[in-house]
């Protein structure tokens, strides 16, 4: 069977029984008209058909052979990212806007892409000006100033 | 002579400085967007978007639409100096422009795609002007059914032209119908698919969702790569066009930007599909289609004024129905909302001066890109020697701090992380993201629609064949979900045939 059309299925399976789940204390129907649920269980029942479709459809197509491996540094680059970033909401609201940008930038352009040092310093700090200038000094939106006060 | 009259006024609108200024802003916030691989024109106009909440309604669309058309200039840059599309629509750009620039005629390239994309841009505003006139008196008798029917129309057309599984496709736009869902019922209030946490019962945001899917999934997917690719280089002298290049290109310039503006027109297609369509095509009519592949300036101009006049064809339903056609117009559809401008069939009517201030800045930016295009090209090329390494994580940034502004909660950017990683396995999977942005946007009109078509017909669904407008939208939903079927047994037909 197709892997890719087997997780795509699985995948719309759950979300369908998660949305049945989001829904199922609502009514269907009021005696104005739909209800609450209504649009809900017929977006469920959409992706459950269109699961059940694909799965129909992935048995009848031949698995997919072996292509090339996967580019694991790659992988592990994006999935470094990911963890960067994530370090770096939580690090938001603690050590502020500028500090967590400047340590998320050292991080993401010193240890994961391994750039030189000089240019990355150029890079951390025209993109921390730059978000500063444009969202805290032109906007006058009060970005989180944390336990650094800036 | 009214429509005329209307524009005059438009143009005074468009004029004015401050609205000149984000006009500027936004075409070369656009060019620059479309000249950087990995960062799209609707990435660029979400971005804005918390930008954009401080000023007047008017300015604020002329400087998104700005970014729209843009970046299909900007586009052109990469694909031709770097042999990689700056975004989708480009794809068909880069197989004739690289060619030619390594043929040492980028600088010609580049000029023919500029003043191309200016003539198909302004003549489509003119078809725009039309069109929507003659749509948007027709568009004033459609209701709650039509609407509805509309609104499936756009997806299913949009999943069927993604390029993908069309099951995958409709899949993708039930998920992002049912983002749309999540919050307070409109009608009853109650709290509907939150599970209990309390940030979720005002909604999900349009705006975590867009920068998560358009831009951190972009991200993640370009840092895989590690290669810093060097730009052809180009100088200012090798810009101007030949006369026999002129010749060539004027018929392919006209027919390509006809057929783009008719195909923009429709729902869920846009720019990229135009661009092939008429590719195509030009290969069709061209004298020398052995040329193409391998720098047919012919090809190159035709798919060009395509994505520009698909742009202008894409605002079409969009003014008169409400109706987004792409990720593009469904973030300006959302910007419409968020500045508290119903969209719809009586914006023309209720909102003159901003419909015709925005079709008049159109004219205007169309003319800043070509007069930017044409000498500056070689400055918008140096920015591609900025190694994207040092552009990625200042994307991040900002795009996590565009989505902390849009509603000054944290909340907003664990979102917006969510939908990046989301965003990501989508690209890996095959599946398009902009059905589902596309979906989230028609998620609350074509729910509000359904039910008040239902609680007009006291639950029968005879409401939406009984009506010839709605009837007719019916049958073309149905045609539209039958093609793919249709098309596969065509060609295993075709297979035994030949057998």
């Amino acid at each position: 069977m197709h892997r890719g059309e087997a997780l795509t299925s699985l995948f719309f399976l759950v979300l369908a029984a998660a949305i049945v789940a989001g829904v199922w204390q609502l009514e269907f129907w009021t005696s104005y008209g739909p209800g609450p649920a209504f649009a809900a269980y017929l977006v469920a029942a959409v992706l459950a058909i269109i699961a059940v479709l694909l799965l129909l459809q992935g048995r009848q197509q031949r698995a997919v052979e072996a292509g090339a491996a996967a580019d694991l540094g790659g992988l592990l680059r994006a999935g470094s990212a990911v963890l960067a970033t994530v370090g770096f909401v939580l690090a938001l609201p603690t050590l502020g806007f500028i500090a967590a940008t400047v340590i998320f930038m050292a991080v993401m352009l010193l240890a994961i892409q391994r750039r030189p040092l000089l240019p990355s310093l150029l890079a951390i700090a025209v993109t921390t000006g730059v978000a500063y200038g444009v969202f805290v000094l032109w906007l006058a939106i009060p970005l989180p100033r944390g336990i650094v006060g800036i | 002579m009214e429509s005329i009259s209307m524009l005059a006024h438009g143009f005074v609108v468009a004029l004015e400085p401050s609205n000149l200024l984000f006009i500027f802003v936004g075409v070369l916030v656009g060019q620059v967007i479309g000249a950087l691989p990995g960062v799209g024109p609707s990435l660029g106009m979400v971005l804005l978007l918390p930008i954009s909440f401080g000023m007047p309604p008017a300015t604020a669309l002329m400087m998104l639409s700005g970014i729209m058309y843009g970046a299909m200039y900007g586009g052109t840059l990469t694909s031709v100096l770097i042999n990689m599309p700056g975004e989708s629509s480009s794809v068909m750009t880069t197989v004739e422009g690289y060619p030619l620039a390594r043929q040492g005629r980028g600088g010609a390239a580049l000029s023919i795609a500029a003043i191309g994309s200016f003539i198909a841009g302004t003549l489509s505003l003119f078809a725009l002007i039309f069109a929507a006139l003659a749509l948007g008196k027709f568009a004033l008798i459609f209701s709650a059914p039509e609407y509805f029917l509309l609104a499936v129309l756009g997806i299913v057309m949009s999943a069927s032209l993604s390029g993908t599984s069309v099951l995958k496709s409709l899949g993708v736009a039930a998920f992002g119908l049912a983002i749309g869902l999540v919050g307070s019922d409109p009608i009853f209030g109650t709290p509907r698919l939150t599970f209990g946490v309390p940030q979720l019962f005002e909604g999900i945001d349009f705006i975590p969702v867009a920068i998560g899917v358009f831009g951190l999934a972009e991200v993640l997917v370009s840092l895989e790569r590690s290669v810093d690719i060097a730009p052809l280089r180009m100088r200012l002298r090798e810009m101007w066009p030949t006369w026999a290049d002129w010749r060539e290109t004027r018929v392919p310039i006209a027919r390509g930007g006809a057929l783009g503006f008719f195909l923009g027109v429709l729902p869920g297609v846009g720019p990229t599909t135009a661009t092939f369509v008429a590719y195509a095509l030009e290969k069709r009519f061209s004298k020398h289609p052995e040329r193409f592949g391998h720098g047919a300036i012919d090809g190159l101009a035709s798919c060009e004024s395509a994505n520009n006049s698909a742009v202008s064809g894409g605002l079409v339903p969009m003014l008169t129905f409400g109706i987004p056609s792409t990720g593009m117009t469904a973030v300006l559809l959302a910007a419409f909302t968020l500045h508290n401008i119903q969209p719809g069939p009586t914006l023309m009517q209720n909102q003159p001066m901003l419909v015709w201030g925005l079709i008049a800045s159109m004219f205007v930016g169309n003319f800043i890109l070509l007069l930017f295009n044409l000498p500056l090209a070689p400055l918008f090329a140096s920015l591609l020697r900025v190694p994207y390494a040092y552009l990625a994580p200042a994307i991040l940034v900002l795009s996590l701090v565009g989505a902390y502004a849009s509603t000054l909660n944290i909340f907003s950017v664990w979102l917006t992380l969510l939908f990046g990683v989301v965003g990501y396995l989508m690209i890996k999977g095959g599946l398009p993201r902009p059905t589902l942005i596309l979906a989230l946007v028609l998620a609350p009109i074509l729910e509000a629609s359904l039910r008040q078509s239902l609680i007009l017909s006291q639950g029968s669904l005879n409401i939406f064949i009984n009506r010839p407008a709605s009837a007719v939208l019916v049958v073309l939903v149905v045609v539209v979900l039958s093609m793919p079927a249709f098309q596969h047994l065509m060609s295993r037909r075709n297979r035994v045939v030949s057998a």
